[in-house]
């Protein structure tokens, strides 16, 4: 008896250590895509939600890459490939639609608009030549999961979970302990300022949104092998992304990545407990929550210049 | 010839001009002041010398026409210390001071600020704190410090001593003067016309974006128009 409800007792604990590890990985997704929502935000103060589109865009050409290829080249490659796919269109972008915002100095409205137009272009013209059903990535692993003592972990979200966190990794050491990182806060703060430094504010600018875009090929990738590729991926994903920052206190990364992991594991044990129907009015209310409770977000730096 | 040599400058805020052809020149080693009201200008002058706004004219800096961008003309040693110090609140003192130090090539940064301390030994005690907390006082010194930090040949300080106590004030003119002694040419914008007249080498007057009058502080001082205009005195 005793040693059948301790087994029982085991079990309740593995469930929810299977949950959270789930949500973990998750969290690591929705992190990727928060980060590159929350880096423009920081430096240029507008949702660039062209974020979305790019994601889809970058996930197909990522699709397509791997699909030219008889046996699938490894994953690594296709990434990289893909962030630098992702980098030339940010910069294509840049060209077309940001540049002459910033050389007549419009007020950022201008930014949210092309940002938002942008997105909608490239989501329709996806759909013009897709069709709703997922496209699956090339199996990467023989067997899907492997097994630490009584938990199944899933390789893929495995896998996801690595290459986030090297990524968020490697991006808050540039941002916090290079020199080109300072500029980059400093140009977030006062660009007209960072130019009286010496910084060159239109070349971090084009920086900032090559990094984004960067970021948008990495999670193109990752959620095409998590969820299959379809126009309406990055969208619907950047919503989480947007969630997460806006949590986080918007501009913040290292509050978009903590917000974007809590998200991830809340959403897990939600969908576990309440249905999955239920999950996306779920995250916004915990968006709403924290705007009433915390409208300064997790960092919550708000720091004034005396004058 | 002079360090400095502005020559005709027209700037327009979109269809409104806010400088008429302004000229002026500031010699190596001086202290060059530019005093005038609200509204006459100063800032504008200033902003187009460093690139933060379009001008037409001409402005040679070491007898080369200066470059147009303001990342540009930072290399070349022009550096400004702009008006309410615009220090960036978030980081730290110590990031503040390297952020000074963005354009020098080389260099020891460290041995840099280490300096910067024994100037300011109040940024030292405060190095990791939000430079946003800082006092007026404490930031104006954060700003001029800053500045410092990128080697300037002529250093251009817009109104350091607006909103300082007394007190403060005393010292920023202090420290422009070891500046100045320190072989750094100054290009001082003021309000506070009798302090800057007197420790100015030659000053400058601009009025609704003209230049109306010059000559050595001295000569200013003892000028009526100026002391019924700028030191508050009455015309004899
Ligand atoms: N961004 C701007 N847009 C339009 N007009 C401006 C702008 N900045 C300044 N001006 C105008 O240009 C003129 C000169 O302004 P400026 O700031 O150079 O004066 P200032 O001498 O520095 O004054 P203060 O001592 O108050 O700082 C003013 O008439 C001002 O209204
Ligand atoms: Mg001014």
């Amino acid at each position: 008896m005793t040693s059948s409800g301790l087994s029982s007792h085991q079990h309740k604990i593995n469930m929810w250590l299977q949950l959270l590890i789930n949500g973990i990985c998750l969290g690591a997704v929705y992190a990727l895509i928060a980060v590159g929502f929350a880096i423009v935000f920081s430096v240029l103060k507008f949702s660039n939600f062209a974020h979305g589109g790019m994601i889809s865009a970058c996930a197909f050409m990522g699709y397509f890459f791997q699909a030219r290829f008889k046996t699938a080249p490894p994953i690594w490659v296709t990434i990289i490939v893909t962030a630098l796919c992702g980098v030339v269109f940010a910069l294509f972008l840049d060209m077309i639609a940001y540049k002459s915002i910033r050389k007549h100095k419009s007020p950022n409205i201008y930014y949210f608009l092309a940002s938002l137009t942008i997105s909608i272009i490239i989501t329709s013209i996806l759909n013009v030549f897709f069709s709703k059903n997922p496209l699956a990535f090339p199996m990467i692993f023989k067997t899907t999961t492997f097994s630490v003592g009584s938990l199944k972990v899933s390789k893929m979200d495995t896998m996801i979970l690595v290459i986030s966190v090297v990524i968020l990794v490697a991006l808050m050491f540039l941002i916090n302990k290079t020199k080109i990182g300072l500029a980059m806060r400093a140009v977030a703060i006062n660009p007209d300022t960072s130019k009286l430094m010496g910084i060159n504010s239109s070349l971090i600018l084009v920086m900032i949104f090559s990094i984004a875009g960067s970021l948008a090929g990495v999670s193109g990738v990752l959620l095409g092998c998590k969820y299959g590729v379809y126009p309406d991926l990055g969208q619907t994903m950047m919503v989480k992304g947007f969630i997460a920052s806006v949590i986080g206190g918007l501009g913040s990364l290292g509050g978009a990545i903590a917000a974007a992991f809590l998200l991830g594991i809340i959403e897990m044990f939600w969908t576990f407990l309440f249905g999955s129907l239920s999950t996306p009015v779920m995250t916004f209310v915990v968006m709403l929550l924290f705007l009433f409770v915390r409208p300064q977000g997790i960092s919550g730096k708000f720091a004034k210049e005396k004058v | 010839m002079a360090l400095l040599e502005v020559k005709d400058l027209y700037v327009s805020y979109g269809y409104i001009e806010a400088l008429h052809g302004a000229s002026m020149n500031v010699e190596e080693g001086k202290i060059t002041a530019l005093i005038g009201s609200n509204g006459a200008g100063k800032t504008t002058l200033i902003n187009a010398i460093s690139g933060l706004l379009k001008s037409k004219g001409s402005i040679v800096f070491n007898g080369e026409p200066l470059p147009t961008s303001s990342n540009q003309i930072v290399k070349k040693g022009v550096i400004q210390v702009p008006e309410g110090r615009r220090i960036f609140a978030g980081l730290t003192v110590e990031e503040n001071l390297r952020l000074g130090a963005f354009s020098v090539k080389g260099g020891d940064v460290k041995a840099d600020i280490q300096r910067q301390y024994e100037i300011f030994p109040r940024l030292g005690e405060r190095k990791f704190q939000d430079a946003g907390t800082l006092s007026g006082g404490e930031q104006q010194m954060l700003a001029i410090s800053r500045a410092l930090m990128s080697r300037p040949k002529l250093l251009m300080l817009d109104e350091p001593s607006l909103g300082l106590a007394p007190i403060v004030v005393n010292d920023v003119f202090q420290i422009i003067r070891n500046i100045k002694e320190q072989g750094t040419t100054v290009l001082l914008v003021e309000q506070n016309a009798n302090k800057s007249l007197a420790i100015c080498d030659y000053c400058y007057v601009l009025e609704n974006g003209n230049i109306v009058k010059e000559g050595t502080g001295k000569d200013l001082l003892s000028d009526p128009d100026i002391s019924s205009a700028y030191l508050g005195k009455r015309k004899e």
